[in-house]
C-alpha cells in the first residue's frame, strides 16, 4: 500500500512548512531512512527521512512550494503499484503550483493511490476532543482547518476559530430599570430574623446578589425557549452555579461566597451583579459556548415620580446582551421583563 | 530522620518475614528457595530463620506445587508458592485458571482460595525466549485471580502483604531488574491497597500509563522531555485486575493524550484494555490525540542482547513516542 510522505512538526509553534529542496524526483527509488527532502520554518531548515521503502510519486508540494503541518506532500509506492486520478480539493496545499513549475512537472492534477481514499474522508478528520469543542461553541468542522497530521482538527484548531468566528455574533443590548426596594427590604427582613435566632441553620444571612441570581434563573426556567429554559447562570468569569433555581437564598450566597461545586451547563447565562461597584450600567461581553450576559449596574437612591409627587426610591439599570440568532429580540424583551417582574416583587418567587 | 532504603528483594523478603511472624498458616514454597535462597535471593536465610516446614523446597514440577498449594489454601493455610520464573506458571495453568481462580465461585462463595504467587517476570538478564516473558495480561484475562505489579521496594513490601490478607488468589509479578533497585521502605508492616494505580509524576501534557520496569523508563523519558517543555503525566498502574480505571480516566480528561507503556507483547495486551476503557469512558471527547501503545515486539524475547533491548521499549523509544504525540506528529 502506498505510504503518505506527511510533512512534518518540527518545533511545536510551527503551522506550515516551505519545501526548500526534494532529494529524490518522482519515478526515483527511496530507500527508509534516507533524506528526502528539506522544509523550511520560520526558525531552522530541517532534512526529512523518507518514511518508506519505494518509489517516489505524486509530488504535491514543488520545490519553494508550501504546505500546512500533517499534509501528505507525496507518496511512496510500492513496487508494481500504479496511481489514479482523483479530484483536486482533496488535497489541500496552500500555494499555487508557478507556471515555470508547471512546464517542468506536467502531471499537475495531484494523483493518488486508490487505497489512501475512501469516500468515507469526506467527512472532516477531528479528535474527540476538537468534535466537542466544535459542538459545544456551535461551530461546524467543515468550517475550521485542521493542523494535525492528515488535516486532523485538534482543539487547539478548534480555540483558534472560536476566537475568530467565520460569523461574527448579531448581538442584541436590552436594558431595564427595576425598582429594587422590596429586594432590599426582603433581604434585610431576612438578616434581621437571621440575627435574631444565631442557632437556627435554615435561616441564614444572605445577599441581595443572591436574590437576583434566584430570580434570573427562575425567569428564564419559566421562559418558553428552548436554549433559556434549561440555561445554567455563571458568576462572571468564574464557576456555573449548580442548580441556583432549586437552592435557598442562604445556599446561594453561600455558593457566591465560596464555591464548593461548580456546575455544569451547555446554555451558560453569566451573571454580573455590580450593585457594589459604582457602575450604574454595563454590558458586559460572553464568549461562547455561553448565549448572553446580564449586567446589573449599582443600586441607587433616586427621585421617582409616584403619583405625580417625587419619591425616594432605589433602582439599578440591569442590561442583556444576547446574540440576536439564537435569542430573538422578542423573547429576549420577554425575558427581561419576566426577570424585572421578580425582582421587584420577589414574592412572585414564590409563586 | 532519613528512611530506612532495602533493595526490592529484600522488600519481599521483610513482608514474608513480616508475614511468617504474624500468622502461623502463612508458609512458602517453590524451587530452590530454602537452603539457596532462591534464583534471585529473595528468600535469603528464611530457612534458617523459620524452617524447613514453613520454608519449604519444592521438586521441579510446578503443576504438583502449585496443586499442593491450592488444597493448602482450601484446607485453611495461607501459601505463597514462588516460581522460579513468571514463565514456568505455563505448566502449573490446570491449578491457577481452572482450580484457584473458580473454586470459590463453583462452590457459591463456601471456600476461598488465599493463594499468593510470586513470579519473577520480563526482559534483559540475557535469559532467552522462555525465560523472559511477560505474561501478566494472559493471568490478568481470568476473572478470579488478582494479578498486581509492583514497580517500586516499597509497593513491592505493601502489595504483597496486601495479598497476603487477601482472601483470593493473587499473581505477584516481579520485574527481575527491579530486585537490585533500593528505595525507601518502611519497617512496619503496612498495606498498599490492590487495585489503586499510582500517579508517580504529575504532567499536563500526555498521560503515560506503565507497568513494572516500564515506569522507571518512563520516568526518565519525562525527565527528558520536561527539558523540551512536555510535560508527561506518569501513572504506574500497579494493579492488571482490578485495574484502577477512575484515575486514568480523570488523567486523560486533563492532559487530552494517553500513551500505554508496558513490557508484554504489544497485541491484545495490557495497553489495549487501557485504551478501550478510555475510549469507551467520559474521557473520549477529551481525546486530542489517538491513543499510543509502546509494547513489546511481536516475537520471542530473543538470547542476542541487543536484539534483547531491541525487542522491548527503552528510554529514548519513549521519548521519541511521546514527542510525536504531544507535538501532533501522529
Amino acid at each position: 500500500m502506498a505510504v503518505e510522505v506527511i510533512l512534518p512538526r518540527v518545533d511545536m509553534d510551527m503551522t506550515s512548512g516551505i519545501i526548500s529542496k526534494w532529494h529524490a524526483r518522482a519515478g526515483d527509488r527511496v530507500v527508509r531512512g534516507s533524506a528526502l527532502f528539506e522544509i523550511e520554518t520560520g526558525k531552522a531548515s530541517m532534512e526529512i527521512d523518507s518514511p518508506a521503502d519505494g518509489i517516489l510519486d505524486n509530488i504535491l508540494v514543488v520545490e519553494g512550494g508550501s504546505a500546512p503541518v500533517g499534509v501528505a506532500v507525496a507518496y511512496i509506492l510500492e513496487e508494481g503499484e500504479t496511481t489514479v486520478q482523483i479530484s483536486s480539493n482533496s488535497i489541500r496545499t496552500s500555494e499555487p503550483v508557478p507556471e515555470t513549475e508547471r512546464l517542468e512537472h506536467p502531471t499537475v492534477t495531484p494523483l493518488i493511490p486508490t487505497s489512501i481514499e475512501t469516500s468515507a474522508s469526506q467527512a472532516p478528520r477531528a479528535t474527540p476532543l476538537a468534535r466537542r469543542l466544535a459542538r459545544e461553541a456551535r461551530l461546524e468542522l467543515k468550517t475550521i482547518s485542521g493542523t494535525g497530521p492528515h488535516g486532523r482538527i485538534t482543539a487547539e484548531d478548534v480555540r483558534g476559530a472560536n476566537m475568530h468566528p467565520p460569523h461574527s455574533q448579531i448581538l442584541l443590548s436590552l436594558s431595564m430599570i427595576c425598582r429594587m426596594d422590596s429586594l432590599i427590604d426582603i433581604t434585610e427582613r431576612l438578616n434581621a430574623i437571621a440575627l435574631r435566632t444565631p442557632g437556627d441553620q435554615t435561616i441564614l444571612k444572605i445577599t441581595p446578589e443572591a436574590v437576583a441570581i434566584k430570580a434570573l434563573a427562575l425567569a428564564s426556567q419559566r421562559l418558553d425557549h428552548p436554549l433559556l429554559t434549561r440555561a445554567s447562570i455563571r458568576h462572571g468569569f468564574g464557576h456555573i452555579l449548580p442548580n441556583v433555581s432549586e437552592r435557598s437564598l442562604s445556599e446561594i450566597t453561600g455558593l457566591l461566597e465560596t464555591p464548593d461545586a461548580s456546575g455544569s451547563g451547555t446554555a451558560v447565562i453569566a451573571v454580573w451583579p455590580l450593585f457594589q461597584q459604582g457602575i450604574e450600567q454595563a454590558a458586559i461581553p460572553f464568549t461562547p459556548p455561553d448565549i448572553a450576559s446580564l449586567t446589573m449596574g449599582a443600586i441607587v437612591e433616586t427621585f421617582a415620580p409616584v403619583n405625580r409627587e417625587p419619591v425616594l426610591v432605589k433602582q439599578m439599570i440591569c442590561t442583556l446582551l444576547c446574540d440576536s440568532r439564537l435569542i430573538r429580540p422578542d423573547k429576549a424583551t420577554q425575558f427581561l421583563q419576566s426577570f424585572r417582574r421578580l425582582l421587584e416583587d420577589p414574592v412572585l418567587m414564590l409563586a | 530522620m532519613t528512611v530506612r532504603e532495602l533493595t526490592y528483594a529484600q522488600a519481599i523478603q521483610e513482608a514474608l518475614a513480616q508475614a511468617m511472624d504474624a500468622d502461623p498458616d502463612v508458609f512458602l514454597m517453590g524451587e530452590d528457595i530454602g537452603v539457596y535462597g532462591g534464583a534471585f535471593q529473595v528468600t535469603g536465610d528464611l530457612v534458617q530463620r523459620y524452617g524447613e516446614e514453613r520454608v519449604m523446597d519444592a521438586p521441579i514440577s510446578e503443576l504438583g506445587q502449585a496443586g499442593v498449594a491450592v488444597g493448602a489454601a482450601l484446607a485453611g493455610c495461607k501459601p505463597v508458592l514462588e516460581f522460579q520464573f513468571s514463565d514456568f506458571a505455563t505448566l502449573a495453568m490446570e491449578q491457577i485458571v481452572n482450580q484457584a481462580a473458580k473454586l470459590r465461585f463453583m462452590l457459591g462463595g463456601k471456600v476461598n482460595v488465599p493463594l499468593v504467587m510470586r513470579l519473577p517476570a520480563g526482559s534483559g538478564t540475557g535469559a532467552a525466549a522462555q525465560h523472559s516473558q511477560s505474561l501478566e495480561a494472559w493471568f490478568a484475562h481470568v476473572p478470579g485471580l488478582k494479578v498486581v505489579q509492583p514497580s517500586t521496594p516499597a509497593d513491592a513490601k505493601g502489595m504483597l502483604l496486601a495479598a497476603i490478607d487477601d482472601p483470593d488468589p493473587v499473581m505477584v509479578f516481579e520485574h527481575k531488574l527491579l530486585y537490585k533497585m533500593k528505595g525507601e521502605v518502611p519497617e512496619h508492616p503496612y498495606r498498599v491497597p490492590i487495585g489503586k494505580a499510582h500517579v508517580a509524576r504529575e504532567g499536563r501534557h500526555v498521560t503515560v500509563v506503565a507497568t513494572a520496569i516500564m515506569v522507571h523508563r518512563a520516568l526518565e523519558a519525562a525527565d527528558t522531555l520536561a527539558t523540551e517543555g512536555i510535560e508527561a503525566e506518569v501513572i504506574d498502574l500497579r494493579s492488571l485486575r482490578p485495574i484502577d480505571t477512575d484515575t486514568i480516566v480523570r488523567s486523560v480528561q486533563k492532559t487530552t493524550r494517553l500513551a500505554c507503556v508496558y513490557e508484554g507483547v504489544k497485541s491484545l495486551g495490557i495497553g489495549a484494555e487501557i485504551s478501550a476503557r478510555i475510549a469507551e469512558s467520559e474521557a473520549f471527547d477529551y481525546l486530542d490525540a489517538p491513543i499510543m501503545r509502546l509494547g513489546g515486539a511481536e516475537a520471542p524475547i530473543p538470547y542476542n542482547p541487543t536484539l534483547e533491548k531491541a525487542a522491548v521499549p527503552q528510554v529514548p523509544d519513549i521519548v521519541t513516542g511521546l514527542r510525536n504525540l504531544v507535538s501532533g506528529r501522529i
